[in-house]
């Protein structure tokens, strides 16, 4: 790593030629929410930039804009000094030589990665492409930037992070000499991160210019030259690498300084088994074992993390557990008693719960209002309902009190869900979770796009609900959160648990090699 | 059944199959592309009695095409400023769609028996039959392969199938969905008129109320048995075209009972054929507007 470091810093001839592109009063409103505020941005020729902020900062919408998925408000963008004209799209922007990599990547995951890679530049006219030259440039960028990627495999077929390398591909092939990326490390193991960096660095040598729009402090020291801080879709400045630190961004980011890590409390030995899983198998709808077999058991007041990159079985291991799905092989004890059978509202009266990955899909009804989804679980029991009929007043103090108590911003209990942000909308999540005291706590990503505040907000919960003997498996793709809060760590990969292991005898490092299927560990419990 | 009978029967098959494999091919390129079809009845009887005027006024069976041709044009640009450029939703607007055509072709039918009485009587044949094939027959089995090798290996379908698997990756990949979705909802809608003069200018010669009697949706049932596959939802259409083949043959040949139980063959057959076809893939995104923010 520490050679990447050095070689940060512009190069001579970039600073000297003209700025790429140069965004001025861009303002941008989506309903009534003003996304972005009078923002200024420039980017030179060779630079990686950093585009930092919490969530619904307004990176991503800034980025939008200059790759013309969205249109600004107000601003002026000049590329290479020239205004840009009314009617930008994507297709300009792309012709323009602007290559956006998004978050969710923007491949057709039914075609092939050729596919994906030269449809871009097809004119409609063009009735019959020569997929053999085309297929003949593409393998030459492959084998530049040392990319491994079979041009005729279907991208549905490939892992998140092969994914981004075709994308980045894509851009290249366009002829990007901007490139934007969208948060691309969050479906990376470290490992694959290193060598995306590795690879952005040989971009900015040859003269490319990245945005890197991310809210993780760590990338953003590692590779980038400037650091443009976004708050509230406000622009709060812009300073170079060397005058920065980890804290000095977290500060311009939030307002506050930088977080102190929580701390686990340490479990007692005797703490009785509350949830274990034995031997338990499940096939996917197409007949493909997606868990293998996986053995393992939570402790009253231990927090087990499941570390692994997305879809390696982590969706599929916490249905199973829930009820919402039905497994092949193997048996779920809830506090000794087998409840495989048990259906999700057996299971739930035993004292499982869940905090589902998918918030919007899962965890909350949008269109409901608060009170109506904090009571969701329980609304056919007393006391919130009488012989089938809902008592109201009832439910209102119920959330009412959970509002307090949750500290949930909003101006009353009987407004829609969706009008809530992600961190109040988890917070509901989590109030109805705890409404009746569990003993089991499964909880999916339960951070998974909340800002600071929020994130903090729920893992601080998490710790206190160990405290009290809840026992918590904790399934995240975010490693820093499973080491925080985890006791135990469990990696899954391809379906199966590839190592369990107490929280001291793991490190970073060890775990992305894990994640990537990398080495085994043989000490399962 | 007397001798001889194979030929006649695939013939009457094909004839049978014609107006659904125009039909088929038309809710396979607008699924394709992203829009979810069901207009397709509408339109079929619209462009039924579209054709069947033109013939009659104008006295050209080629005059009536292209005069239905024009009113699926124009249904087309209609559905597709409804459903993908305000847009609403694609199922319901199809659905009142064909009710709003039923009622509309039935009263254009009985002004026009008004001001030309032959517009009830049978048309001539139409000319160009080749062995009995006649050239809707030829044109619905080339415009098949076509239609295959355009979805599946040129650019411009490449683009096509990639708006209706994900209109956001289409977008960021500089298609302007909208648009091309209109344009593509339009021409299939010119498809879907062409089977319906296919109907009533290569086939039965006269219009009737509800003379499409659910063809329209026989193709959308092709379309999904044949998994959004141009040659495979054409030979769907030729299944459901045997048992329409099927149906008159056996009305002719059965005595003593219902006719009307034979009448049914053709639709209990595509429910057995849907209900055992099982779950195909659709289009990822088909179904879904796209709206650009």
């Amino acid at each position: 790593m520490h050679d990447i470091i050095s070689q940060t810093g512009l190069s001579k001839d970039a600073a000297a030629s003209s700025c790429a592109v140069e965004m001025t009063g861009i303002s941008k409103s989506f309903g009534d929410v003003r996304a972005l505020d009078d923002i200024a941005f420039s980017l030179q020729a060779g630079e990686v930039r950093a585009l930092v902020g919490e969530n619904g900062a307004g990176k991503t919408t800034l980025m939008n804009i200059l790759y013309g998925i969205y249109a600004a408000d107000e601003g002026v963008i000049r590329l290479g000094g020239r205004e840009i004209p009314h009617s930008w799209s994507p297709r300009e922007a792309i012709r323009a030589g602007i290559g956006m990599i998004h978050q969710h990547f923007a491949l057709i995951s039914n075609h092939t990665v050729l596919e994906n890679i030269v449809m871009p530049l097809l004119k409609w006219r063009e009735i019959s492409p020569s997929w053999k030259s085309h297929a003949k440039r593409v393998s030459e960028i492959c084998r530049e930037y040392h990319f491994q990627i079979d041009l005729q495999s279907r991208v549905e077929d490939l892992s998140m992070g092969e994914r981004q390398q075709v994308e980045i591909v894509k851009a290249l092939y366009q002829g990007a000499k901007v490139l934007i990326l969208d948060e691309p490390t969050s479906v990376l193991t470290p490992q694959q991160t290193e060598a995306l960096f590795r690879f952005l660095l040989i971009l900015k040598k040859r003269g490319h210019s990245v945005v890197l729009v991310t809210h993780k402090l760590d990338e953003t020291m590692q590779i980038s030259d400037r650091i443009t801080v976004l708050r509230g879709g406000k622009l709060i400045g812009t300073i170079e690498r060397e005058q920065a630190n980890p804290q000095i961004i977290a500060r311009m980011m939030i307002e506050r300084d930088w977080i102190a890590r929580l701390k686990v409390a340490p479990l007692p030995d005797s703490a009785a088994v509350v949830l274990k899983v034995r031997n338990l198998s499940l096939n996917n709808e197409q007949g493909i074992r997606v868990l293998d077999d996986l053995s393992f058991h939570v402790r009253a007041g231990e927090i087990v993390g499941v570390a692994g990159v997305a879809g390696n079985g982590q969706v599929e291991l916490s249905d199973a557990l829930v009820g919402l799905r039905r497994v092949q092989q193997g048996a779920v004890e809830i506090e000794g008693i087998n409840s495989t059978r048990h259906t999700v509202l057996q299971r739930r009266k035993a004292g499982l719960v869940f905090i589902p990955e998918d918030r919007h899909h899962r965890g909350v009804v949008l269109d409901m209002d608060i009170a109506e989804n904090i009571v969701l679980n329980t609304i056919s029991e007393k006391p919130y309902s009488r012989y089938g009929v809902l008592r109201s007043q009832v439910i209102t103090d119920c959330a009412e009190e959970a509002i307090s108590a949750y500290s949930i911003k909003t101006p009353g209990c009987r407004v829609p869900v969706g009008n809530l942000s992600g961190g109040n909308q988890q917070k509901i999540v989590m109030a109805r979770a705890l409404l009746r005291e569990p003993r089991i706590i499964i909880a999916c990503q339960p951070t998974r796009g909340l800002d600071f505040g929020a994130t903090e907000y729920v893992r601080k919960k998490l710790l206190e609900c160990a405290q009290r003997g809840i026992g918590i498996l904790l399934i995240s793709s975010d490693l820093d959160e499973i080491l925080e809060l985890s006791h135990r760590i469990l990696v899954m990969f391809s379906g199966k648990i590839v190592s369990d292991l107490p929280v001291d005898r793991v490190n970073l490092d060890q775990l992305g090699l894990l994640m990537a299927g990398h080495g085994r560990n043989n000490q399962l419990d | 059944m007397s001798e001889g009978w194979l030929a006649p029967f695939l013939l009457a098959t094909l004839r049978a199959a014609t107006p659904l494999i125009f039909c088929a091919l038309s809710v396979v390129l607008a699924e394709r592309a992203g829009v979810i079809h069901i207009g397709v009845e509408g339109v079929m009887l619209a462009g039924a009695l579209a054709g069947l005027l033109g013939v009659v006024f104008w006295g050209d069976a080629y005059v009536g095409i292209l005069f239905s041709l024009l009113v699926g044009l124009i249904l087309g640009l209609l559905l597709a400023l409804i459903t993908v450029y305000l847009p609403s939703d694609q199922v319901v607007t199809g659905i009142v769609f064909n009710i709003f055509s039923l009622g509309v072709t039935s009263f254009i039918f009985r002004l026009a028996a008004e001001k030309n009485a032959a517009v009830q009587a049978l048309i001539p044949v139409m000319p160009g039959s080749v062995f009995g094939l006649s050239p809707f027959m030829v044109l619905a089995l080339v415009l098949t392969v076509f239609m295959w090798w355009f979805m599946f290996r040129t650019g411009p379908g490449l683009k096509i199938r990639s708006m209706g698997e994900d209109a956001h990756a289409a977008h960021a990949a500089g298609i302007n969905v909208v648009i091309t979705r209109m344009l593509i909802l339009t021409a299939a809608a010119a498809l879907s008129a062409l089977g319906g003069a296919a109907l009533t200018i290569g086939w039965v010669r006269s219009f009737t109320d509800n003379i499409t009697l659910g063809r329209g949706f026989i193709a959308l049932a092709a379309a999904y048995c044949g998994r959004w596959n141009p040659l495979l939802a054409t030979a769907a259409c030729i299944l459901f075209g045997a048992g329409e083949a099927l149906a008159f043959r056996a009305q002719a040949a059965g005595e003593g009972l219902n006719p009307h139980y034979f009448l049914m063959i053709p639709y209990l057959l595509t429910l057995l054929v849907v209900a055992v076809a099982g779950k195909g893939r659709a289009p990822a995104d088909v179904g879904r507007p796209y709206v650009r923010r």
